[in-house]
C-alpha cells in the first residue's frame, strides 16, 4: 500500500480543476486516524480552488438505504468514503462503475489501507477504471517549498 | 483590516500562486506560504521565495493577531527582487507600530531600488498586494 504515490488535498484538486468535466475516479488511501483532516483539507481546497462545495457521502449509508451511489445529486466533485466491508460493497461499485463514468462527476473514494487493498483484490472492474490510486496524507502548514 | 483565518488565507495566498504557475508566470508551484505559530498566539504566514519566468524573487510574510472582532493585520513585508531591470528591488512595508515621525516613516510604505525614501503606500489586504505584485509591479516596473 505505501507504493503509492502521496499527495496532498492542494496538488489533488489542482489536479481535479484542471480535468473538469471529464470523469474522473481516484482510490485515495489514508491512514487510520488522518480521516477527519483528509476531509477537511478536500472540503477547504474545493472551496478556496473551485469556489464550490464539496458533497461527502459514506458508502455504508448508501448500502443501508437501497441507493445506487447517490448519483442523482452528483456534483462536479464528490467523495464517498468507503467506511465498512461488505460483500454488497463490491456489487455496488463494480456493477454501477460505468454509471459513475456516464455521469461525468469526478469521485473520490476514500478508504483506509486495509479496505482499499481489499477492494483492489475483489472488485477488478472498478480497479480498472479508477484513474489512479493515491495516498493521501494531510496538509502540513508548516511545511514550505517548490513541489 | 479584519481578515480571514490565517489558514483560510494561507489557503488562498497559495492558490493564487498556484495559478500565477498555471498562467507562467511562476517557474513552479510552490507550497507556499507556510504558517508559523508564535507566544501569545501570533500567527505569521511566511513565503521564503517564489521565482518568476523573469527570474524575478518574491519573499513575503504577514503577522497576523486575533482579536474580539477577527484577525488583524500586525505587520507584513512583500520584497520583490527584480533582475535585469533599471531598479533592482522593491519593498513593501507595514510596520508593527508607528513611529515617532510618520511624515518621514509611514506606518505603511515603500522602499524602491536603492533609495532611503519611506514612500507612504496604502495599506491593503494581503490578497490584494500580492495581485498588485504579480500583475502590475513584476510585470513592468523598471523595464
Amino acid at each position: 500500500m505505501s507504493d503509492f504515490s502521496a499527495t496532498t488535498a492542494f496538488r489533488l484538486v489542482r489536479r481535479l480543476a484542471m480535468g473538469q468535466g471529464s470523469t474522473a475516479m481516484y482510490l485515495l488511501v489514508y491512514e487510520e486516524g488522518a480521516q477527519s483532516s483528509i476531509e477537511a483539507d478536500l472540503s477547504a481546497e474545493v472551496e478556496v480552488q473551485l469556489s464550490s462545495s464539496l458533497p461527502m457521502g459514506r458508502v455504508s449509508e448508501m448500502l443501508d438505504h437501497g441507493e445506487a451511489l447517490g448519483l442523482a445529486d452528483a456534483g462536479s466533485i464528490r467523495v464517498l468514503r468507503i467506511d465498512r466491508w461488505s460483500p454488497e460493497l463490491v456489487v455496488l461499485l463494480d456493477t454501477h462503475v460505468i454509471r459513475l463514468e456516464q455521469t461525468g462527476a469526478q469521485f473520490l473514494f476514500l478508504a483506509t489501507p486495509a479496505l482499499a487493498e481489499q477492494l483492489l483484490v475483489e472488485a477488478p472492474n472498478f480497479r480498472n477504471r479508477l484513474t489512479e490510486v493515491l495516498r493521501i496524507v494531510p496538509d502540513d502548514p508548516s511545511a514550505g517549498g517548490p513541489h | 483590516m479584519i481578515l480571514e483565518h490565517p489558514s483560510k488565507l494561507r489557503l488562498q495566498l497559495r492558490h493564487y500562486l498556484a495559478e500565477q504557475t498555471n498562467h507562467g508566470k511562476l517557474k513552479r508551484t510552490y507550497d507556499e506560504p507556510r504558517l508559523e505559530t508564535h507566544v501569545g498566539g501570533l500567527q505569521e504566514l511566511v513565503c521564503e521565495e517564489v521565482e518568476f519566468q523573469s527570474e524575478s524573487r518574491l519573499s513575503f510574510n504577514i503577522l497576523m493577531e486575533e482579536e474580539h472582532t477577527g484577525w488583524f493585520v500586525k505587520r507584513f513585508n512583500f520584497d520583490l527582487h527584480l533582475e535585469r531591470r533599471s531598479i533592482n528591488m522593491i519593498r513593501i512595508e507595514l510596520k508593527q507600530k508607528m513611529g515617532r515621525d510618520p511624515l518621514r516613516v509611514p506606518r505603511c510604505h515603500f522602499h524602491i531600488g536603492d533609495s532611503k525614501a519611506h514612500i507612504p503606500f496604502p495599506i491593503m489586504n494581503p490578497r490584494l498586494m500580492l495581485h498588485l505584485i504579480c500583475e502590475h509591479i513584476e510585470v513592468d516596473l523598471g523595464l
